[in-house]
């Protein structure tokens, strides 16, 4: 029995499922990113739901701006300079967090799983005070 | 005579089918195969923070196949559990994390390939991936970080999955072809 031409494209229902997800998907970024914010760039530093740290994305951080999160494991060391904000160390096992490397873009984050830590880049005002305007 | 044809028959032990040891041996190497490449899989450098291929996913999609949804669901779970035990991340975040997303990747895979009519294994394997992400999404966002900002990194990371799902879906569409002799 030979296989159906262009079978690597899927039966129709799979190409039909692509097309519902990519939508889905195109959708909720949209949503996502209006959600991160208008205004400036700022970075916050949570543990789970508390905020520990807020600071301006874009300041005068000629000297880098050390931040110690503690988290459940042990302290997290972010820092934030001219270039954006990155891990530099964390006690986490994988260290994912601290090869995410620098972030600078609203919208972005970086998350530390096993110590509960996550930085987040949003606007200082956001979305529902963006409509309010 | 009659007293030897008893003997006999009480001498034979109960033992499986020749169909029963086959589907076990077949089980036993695709969960070899699941864990090598699980092992694999943790040991290769990140394509990025929660980003991976899924490889192992494509034997659980063989198995699927091969040896029906029963047998598959237990394989996808074997798998993490052994897997885990090799790289030494048993009962770890990363492992919370893999079985929920092994656990609900299967689950949406069998129910796909049992309701959705005319789907493929590729539909099956992209539904998969797309499931397999959003509940580990939601586990980090209920046992670890307790954020729901975490969401905002949800899209583009689905829009990976679906890629990673369709390519694995055309691999294990293309096994199961080579296995039961369709390549053609």
């Amino acid at each position: 029995m030979r296989r159906k031409p262009h079978w690597y494209l899927g039966s129709w229902t799979d190409r039909l499922l692509l097309v519902l997800a990519i939508a889905g998907i195109a959708y909720t970024w949209h949503i996502a990113l209006a959600m991160a914010g208008h205004g400036r760039a700022m970075v916050e530093i949570y543990r789970d739901h508390v905020l520990l740290a807020k600071y301006p994305l874009h300041g005068n951080y000629e000297t880098p701006l050390h931040m110690h999160a503690k988290g459940t494991l042990g302290t997290s060391e972010i820092v934030l300079d001219n270039r954006g904000v990155y891990f530099e160390s964390s006690p986490c096992p994988n260290h994912q967090c601290v090869l995410a490397g620098h972030k600078h873009r609203r919208g972005d984050m970086i998350v530390c799983v096993p110590n509960h830590i996550l930085v987040t880049i949003r606007g200082d005002a956001n979305a529902l005070d963006a409509v309010a305007e | 005579m009659l007293w030897q044809n008893e003997l006999m028959q009480t001498a034979v032990l109960p033992h499986p089918s020749l169909e029963t040891l086959r589907r076990q041996a077949q089980w036993m190497a695709l969960l070899m195969l699941a864990v090598t490449l699980h092992v694999i899989e943790a040991s290769l450098p990140s394509l990025g923070p929660w980003l991976k291929p899924g490889l192992a996913n494509v034997v659980t999609l063989i198995a699927l196949v091969m040896l029906g949804p029963g047998r598959a669901f237990g394989l996808a779970v074997a798998r993490v559990f052994a897997g885990a035990m090799i790289i030494g991340t048993l009962f770890t975040p990363t492992f919370v994390l893999s079985l929920s997303g092994a656990l609900a990747a299967a689950v949406v895979m069998f129910a796909a390939w049992r309701l959705i009519p005319d789907i493929s294994l590729i539909g099956v394997s992209l539904l998969g991936a797309l499931a397999h992400m959003l509940v580990q999404f939601v586990t980090v966002e209920a046992l670890f970080i307790r954020q729901s900002t975490l969401y905002y990194l949800l899209p583009p990371l689905l829009l990976a999955s679906c890629a990673t799902g369709w390519l694995n879906g055309i691999l294990a569409t293309y096994v199961t072809e080579r296995l039961k002799g369709n390549h053609g």
